[in-house]
């Protein structure tokens, strides 16, 4: 799989990967924004039930 | 003065300035790279119990300076010459496959390898090269804490730091390494030359070394050994951090012309740094805290972070970095747990952070940057030749520890007695200790302090005929009358306590300690009766 969007260094600019793939770049870019996501609900489902632990010691 | 001569003026006022700016720059990555050293310290003595936290620290400040003049005496000079070892032209060739002329500027007594006018690189490539050996030696000196001895760790680390680091450097982190020259091999920010071989380095030695007693119990599990001060250990990580950018930004060059390349030669920037070690310093603190929400793990976590996204620094896209960095802060506590279920005992965790997370970002780059172009004549990125050199980082670094670690171990050197380990390795090693107010030997109680905590001594009962008389009348409430001269001053009058006795030399009042030789010590009160307390 290549998924360098250079080929040469002459004129490079954007050289980060997938950088001919604006789409893939979106996706990637979603795909951390849920990943943000699902840490911070995983992170309140965690406090609610330490929380529940405590309430009924 | 025409015109060409101006030109000429202007041209050379800017070459001497970009060389200069050059010097600038390598010099103040090196003093950032001691943040490096500081964060380990904290962190190393952190994560000791106390016994040993003097011991641990003083590990960590030797090896940063047996480093430094043994990569002057020899590694440099590894760098140099071995980047084609060992392979000559007709095969291997032990010998003849160091480059000998190549590396004639970096022999001990080189006209470079001192003050030179003509020369303003050598002097702080060295310097940047020589903090990179000793992050290797303080990445590894982690994992055997609490039980190595400290010549026994002395010598490994210096194995480490100016011999196998260097000749990894040497094959994957040189323009013309043979592994960047037969494979493509991609490490721009030293996943692997580094973090790799250290942390493989670390369970080379790890093994024979055995674990710390108490770690494990009689049937298998094992024991969670906590450090005596968790908040300096995660202070440290901070640090260690802090140094990485002086780390990462000396793995750019500032080449001649005034332009940015990688290691390799590649045209890259500040910029692309910056944006990827931020997102795998993010991604993995959060990977971490997914996981096991233990601020140890996600310190860690956003070390590893950055180990995950190092070898590519200067290509990923920062989300993916991001997404890297995450797995990342994952592998570790998964990869920790791994190795204690094994009967590794990593105290810190090194093995795990470096080593897996090292691998992890040559694979990344392998997966992800698949096709991007080399220098001239350098084949393109590939993930066959990313996993063919991580396994070279791998065994590169694994093989020399174990069989250091084994040499050491039949000369009976490698680690302390069973008594010093239980008693601790400060009492045993260091002539000082952590935390004197909480104990140990040696401790200093001031004596002036010992009086005042005394209860007041008891007087003896009064005999029935010396009880206070009864009040007196109120016409009797009138002041004695003032004595003509001394031998009539009243012993007790009506309605006043008796006088005080003369006074004594009554031990259970005025005992102090006997005055000890130590110069250090508070003088004891003195014995003089007027100062005494009633």
């Amino acid at each position: 799989m290549n998924t360098s969007p250079v080929e040469s260094f002459d004129g490079a600019g954007v050289i980060y990967t997938f950088g001919g793939n604006p789409e893939m770049l979106q996706a990637i870019f979603w795909l951390m924004c849920a990943v943000m996501v699902l840490v911070v609900l995983g992170s309140i489902v965690h406090e609610i039930s330490v929380g529940r632990k405590h309430k009924k010691r | 003065m025409n015109e060409e001569a101006v030109q000429a003026a202007i041209d050379a006022a800017l070459a001497g300035h970009t060389t200069i700016n050059l010097e600038i720059y390598y010099w103040w990555c090196t003093a950032l790279m001691i943040c490096i050293h500081a964060g380990f310290l904290a962190y190393e003595m952190g994560a000791s119990r106390s016994k040993n936290s003097l011991a641990s620290g003083t590990k960590n400040i030797l090896a940063f300076a047996f480093m430094i003049p043994t990569f002057f005496a020899f590694g440099w000079w590894i760098y140099l010459a071995g980047y084609s070892w060992p392979f000559g032209a007709d095969g291997i060739d032990l010998k003849g496959a160091w480059d000998y002329e190549g590396a004639a500027g970096g022999v001990p007594w080189g006209e470079s390898m001192g003050p030179n006018l003509q020369d303003q690189a050598t002097g702080v490539f060295w310097a940047a090269f020589t903090l990179f050996a000793a992050t290797t030696a303080s990445v590894y000196s982690g994992a055997v804490i609490e039980r190595i001895r400290l010549s026994a760790f002395i010598i490994t680390a210096v194995l480490l730091g100016s011999v196998v680091w260097i000749l990894g450097a040497s094959w994957g982190w040189h323009p013309t390494g043979w592994m960047v020259v037969e494979w493509g091999y991609r490490d721009v920010a030293a996943a692997g030359v580094v973090h790799t071989i250290a942390g493989f380095f670390a369970l080379g030695v790890l093994i024979p070394l055995g674990p710390r007693i108490g770690k494990y119990n009689v049937d298998g599990s094992a024991n969670d050994l906590r450090g005596h001060n968790m908040p300096l250990t995660l202070t440290g990580l901070m640090l260690i951090i802090v140094g990485f950018f002086g780390f990462l930004g000396a793995c750019l060059i500032y080449d001649p012309a005034g332009n940015w390349v990688n290691i390799y030669g590649i045209p890259s920037n500040l910029s692309a740094f910056v944006f990827n070690t931020l997102m795998g310093f993010a991604g993995g603190i959060i990977g971490a805290y997914f996981l096991t929400r233990d601020p140890f793990w996600m310190m860690s976590g956003g070390l590893g972070g950055i180990f995950s996204v190092a070898a590519g620094i200067d290509l990923f896209y920062p989300p993916l970095a991001f997404l890297l960095g995450f797995i990342g802060g994952i592998i570790i506590p998964v990869g920790a747990k791994m190795l204690e279920k094994m009967g590794i005992d990593d105290a810190v965790g090194a093995v795990a952070v470096h080593g897996f997370c090292g691998v992890w970002g040559l694979l990344a780059v392998g997966i992800f940057c698949a096709g991007y172009p080399g220098a001239e004549g350098i084949p393109a990125i590939s993930f066959m030749g990313q996993l063919k050199g991580a396994g070279v980082m791998i065994l590169l670094g694994f093989v020399p520890g174990l069989v250091m670690a084994l040499i050491l171990r039949i000369l009976g050197i490698l680690r302390v007695r069973n008594e010093v380990e239980l008693l601790g390795l400060d009492v045993a090693e260091i002539p000082s200790i952590a935390y004197p107010e909480f104990g140990g030997e040696g401790e200093m109680i001031p004596e002036y302090d010992e009086p005042r905590r005394r209860e007041p001594p008891r007087r003896p009962p009064p005999r029935r005929d010396d009880r206070r008389p009864p009040p007196p009348r109120r016409d009797d409430r009138r002041p004695p009358p003032r004595p003509r001269n001394a031998g009539d001053r009243p012993q007790g009058g009506p309605g006043r306590r008796p006088a005080p006795p003369p006074a004594q030399s009554d031990d259970s009042v005025t005992r102090v300690r006997p005055p000890s030789n130590d110069s250090t010590r508070v003088r004891p009160p003195s014995t003089d009766p007027k100062n005494r307390r009633p």
